[in-house]
């Protein structure tokens, strides 16, 4: 306060809380009294005042138990606003028989455990009668909790692993309080609390002594005293199925191994769910390790159960961690079992990885073999298959040289009709064996018989459809020619254009001009642009023949006779032909002219070419100093008369066979003496010179 | 100093125990208590600053000495007016000695003797010194049992700010403001009225 500046703050306050500064010095006029009431202000400290207020702590007692000397009372603790439990000596118990009670809440109080009941406090009620309060926890004895598993309720929340955790809790808590020179005497189930949240709280520690104190050793707690605090209550009795045998004698001295028997008896009920019938051992169902364990804390000597329940923990913890007990007989299966229980995620991992393993190479095995006897079957399977594939390869390859023979046959023999037709056809009209008024009806049937071919429609190039378009073109029926070019046969190009530009040619009947005949004639016979183009001298033989009988004029014949062969003797100068109608005579002049039969090929032999003038039919040749060597030349005449003198011709033979011929001028010497000899008696040789 | 209040009625005040005799050790916190509110009196009466620490020795010295004597006559007077005429006496004194050492000093004098003149008029001040003395005591004292945002909040409503606003400025909320405005002003009454039950004598008359 002398210190300024720390005042300061309060300093500024105080002038700023100025207006009520008398009112607050007024209001706490001690001569007032006030300060009673300001005391008492809830405002200020409504708990503390509260509690400063309660008379009676422990409320709204509701009896929850009642043991062999106390009864148990659920309270409210208003000071410290809990529920707790709250114990009382029964009614029954007078004042001797109090300390006997107090001593339960002392033993209590000095157990400072998890899994021990916590004593809250203790004292005399208004009655004059003490009393201690201890926790409450939402929860049951173990002895409910054994009982509704037996009834088959929570076997499922309490599992045998679950009942020998609350076993070890247990042991904890015993183990503990024997650390504190406390014994229980009184294990049982009702006597252990299981709580909802897993607390298991050892309670009722009123059968409870402090064992005598050892030499060398200390104890700090007077009040414990074992002279004070032996069990001075003889009236009240540990359950007799878990008592030691020896703790039936009253005199004798407590030790840990009765607290040991009854945790045997506590661990056998927890396992078998039954009340531990007297003296029977009924652990054959058991875990031989527990049972062993079991058997060694119960048995009926002392010094042969465990020493200290440390022991008896070690090995229920060691069986819950899947070792061997220590008081176990070993085998090698037990351990392998063991074993597994310790390591149970990792040897199930591993007997689950071999199973697996296991499991694939059987499969793979099996698949194998399977795929192998199917390779097996399917390689026997390809075999038939190919054997039956070859057969019938065989067959097909048989049958099909069958067809294609029958085929081949069949077009050999369509073949030979067609060749056959065209032969015939060729055959029928060559002019050479006809007649010339014959020839239109040779042609009609030579038409007729390829129609009869072609009514099965070979294919457009089959020789008869060119056949046909020879027929038509030599008929100068240039557009029914045309039409087979159109439907698509094959028809030699030179003979279509030919064709082609002829039709434009004809007059309305059908008939060219003896101009336009000998035109044609000459571009038959012309070697065309093409090498391959034929010099189509049959053909024009044949149509001049037709072309005869259709033109009348005899004039125009002899044009074309002339015409005709000028294109076979290109070399004929200043060519003269007369042609007397009235002596049917033909006479030639000119150098150059050498030739009478055409000179150009096509189709047959050479020898049934006919004479050049032919369609005009002479009676009598004169063929005076013309260069024609050759009488053969004459084929197809019937002369009377041969005029030849001044030829270059010798050779007389083929006037042999001769039968219209009556007259032959020749030179003298012209011919051989023999020749002349072997002609005919009918022929008469004039050899004069002029 | 707060764990007393229990046996409230029957307790000794420290002034009582300061009474019980000169070397009881309550003197030291019972004068420790006056100092300030004698020094401001002091200076009120003329002393100077420089002077003001011998002074109030002086005065403190008179108090302890004079105490004993006053329990013997309790009821002749106000203890404050008791008190403030043994400051005031205390003054007189101081200055009277002042003037022989310094007689030089004829303007003070008479200055000194204007403002000593009203001697009603100084028991009124020093009356209203102590009221503010005690209430800043207690506001002290509230230091140690509140937190600084509850006294702002109590200072700011007293001031007459709404409770809206403190709620904001504080960041605490409106129902707060409310209960601490009350808590610390009960918690200064009490303490006020622990100090005056200690520091002053009931005086006699209501």
């Amino acid at each position: 306060m002398t210190n300024r500046s720390a005042s300061r703050d309060p300093v500024e306050r105080i002038e700023r809380i100025n207006p009520i500064v008398d009112d607050v010095f007024d209001q706490a006029d001690p001569t007032k009294a006030y300060g009673q009431a300001l005391e008492s202000d809830d405002d200020i400290c409504p708990l503390f005042c509260a509690i400063t207020r309660i008379k009676s702590r422990y409320q709204e007692p509701e009896l929850i138990g009642r043991g062999g000397m106390k009864e148990v009372y659920r309270v409210y603790d208003a000071k410290a606003a809990r529920h707790a439990a709250l114990a009382k000596p029964l009614p029954e118990f007078s004042r001797d028989q109090f300390d006997a009670f107090l001593r339960e809440a002392h033993l209590t109080a000095r157990l400072d455990h998890p899994n021990i009941i916590d004593l809250f406090d203790m004292g005399v009620d208004d009655e004059g009668r003490p009393f201690f309060t201890m926790e409450l926890k939402q929860g049951r004895s173990l002895r409910g909790v054994l009982n509704s598993i037996k009834n088959g309720e929570q076997l499922g929340e309490f599992p045998l692993q679950r009942r020998l955790e609350i076993f070890q809790r247990v042991c904890d808590a015993i183990a503990y309080a024997h650390s504190r020179r406390i014994l229980h005497l009184d294990i049982k189930p009702e006597n252990i609390f299981v709580g909802d949240y897993g607390e298991v709280k050892v309670c009722d520690w009123g059968m409870g002594v402090v064992m005598a104190q050892e030499q060398g050793e200390h104890n700090s707690a007077v009040l414990l005293d074992p002279d004070l605090y032996g069990s001075l209550l003889d009236s009240a009795k540990g359950t007799p199925v878990y008592m030691a045998p020896e703790q039936k004698n009253k005199r004798q001295t407590k030790t840990p191994q009765m607290d040991i028997y009854a945790m045997g008896c506590l661990l056998r009920e927890l396992l078998t769910l039954e009340l531990p019938a007297d003296g029977s051992d009924t652990d054959s169902n058991l875990d031989a390790a527990l049972a062993a364990t079991i058997g060694k804390a119960t048995a009926r000597i002392p010094s042969d159960r465990y020493q200290n329940v440390e022991e008896l923990r070690n090995d229920v913890s060691r069986f819950l961690g899947g070792y061997s007990s220590s008081v176990e007989r070993l085998s090698l299966r037990r351990e392998a079992a063991l074993f597994y229980r310790r390591h149970r995620e990792a040897c199930a991992i591993a007997f689950g990885s071999l199973a697996i393993f296991g499991i694939c190479v059987a499969y793979f095995v099996i698949q194998l073999r399977l795929s192998r006897q199917q390779a097996v079957e399917a390689l026997e399977r390809s075999e038939r298959a190919q054997a039956v594939a070859e057969q019938s390869q065989a067959e097909a390859v048989t049958s099909l040289a069958q067809y294609l023979a029958e085929k081949e046959e069949s077009e050999k023999r369509q073949y030979q009709q067609v060749l056959s037709a065209i032969d015939l056809s060729d055959f029928v009209t060559d002019s050479k064996f006809l007649r010339d008024e014959a020839l239109p009806s040779a042609i009609a049937h030579s038409m007729k018989h390829l129609e009869s071919i072609l009514i099965f429609d070979p294919p457009p190039d089959s020789k008869a459809w060119l056949q046909k378009y020879y027929l038509y073109f030599l008929t100068q029926n240039f557009d029914l020619a045309l039409e087979l070019v159109d439907q698509g046969k094959f028809i030699e190009p030179d003979l279509v254009l030919l064709a082609d530009k002829y039709l434009e040619l004809q007059d309305a009947e059908g008939h060219l001009d003896t101009d336009e005949f000998i035109a044609l004639l000459r571009e038959l016979c012309s070697p065309g642009p093409g090498l391959s183009r034929l010099r189509r001298g049959q053909l024009a033989e044949k149509m001049l023949i037709f072309d005869s009988l259709q033109r009348n004029a005899i004039a125009d014949k002899v044009r074309v006779v002339q015409a005709w062969i000028e294109i076979n003797n290109h070399k004929w100068q200043n060519p003269e032909m007369v042609y007397e109608a009235n002596t049917e005579t033909i006479r030639l002049r000119g150098k150059g002219l050498t030739r009478l039969a055409r000179i150009f090929s096509g189709g047959g032999p050479a020898n049934q070419k006919l004479c050049l003038v032919y369609i005009l039919k002479p009676r009598v040749l004169d063929l005076r100093e013309i260069e024609i060597s050759r009488l053969s030349d004459l084929t197809g005449l019937e002369l009377q008369e041969l005029d030849i003198r001044q030829t270059p011709v010798t050779n007389l033979l083929p006037l042999q066979n001769n039968r219209s011929l009556r007259r032959v001028y020749i030179d003298p010497d012209q011919v051989s003496e023999f020749q002349l000899a072997n002609l005919p008696e009918s022929i008469e040789i004039v050899q004069e010179s002029e | 100093m707060n764990n007393h209040s229990q046996n409230l009625p029957t307790r000794i005040s420290l002034l009582e125990l300061a009474q019980s005799g000169k070397d009881h050790p309550a003197w030291e916190e019972l004068l420790d208590y006056y100092r300030p509110f004698v020094r401001r009196i002091l200076t009120r009466l003329g002393v100077s600053a420089s002077d003001l620490d011998d002074a109030c020795q002086l005065a403190l010295m008179r108090l302890w000495r004079d105490l004993v004597n006053y329990r013997h006559q309790p009821n002749r007077a106000r203890f404050r007016t008791w008190l403030s005429q043994l400051i005031h006496n205390t003054a007189m004194d101081w200055h009277r000695h002042q003037r022989r050492n310094n007689q030089t000093m004829s303007t003070e004098t008479k200055e000194l003797k204007q403002s000593l003149m009203c001697e009603s008029d100084l028991e009124e001040q020093i009356e209203k010194e102590w009221r503010q003395h005690i209430v800043n005591l207690a506001l002290e004292r509230l230091k140690s049992v509140f937190s600084g945002d509850a006294l702002d909040v109590f200072v700011r409503s007293v001031e007459g700010e709404s409770a809206a606003q403190i709620s904001k400025d504080l960041n605490i909320r409106e129902e707060s403001v409310y209960v601490l405005k009350h808590r610390v002003k009960k918690r200064l009454i009490l303490e006020a009225f622990e100090l005056r039950r200690e520091l002053e004598f009931p005086d006699s008359t209501p």
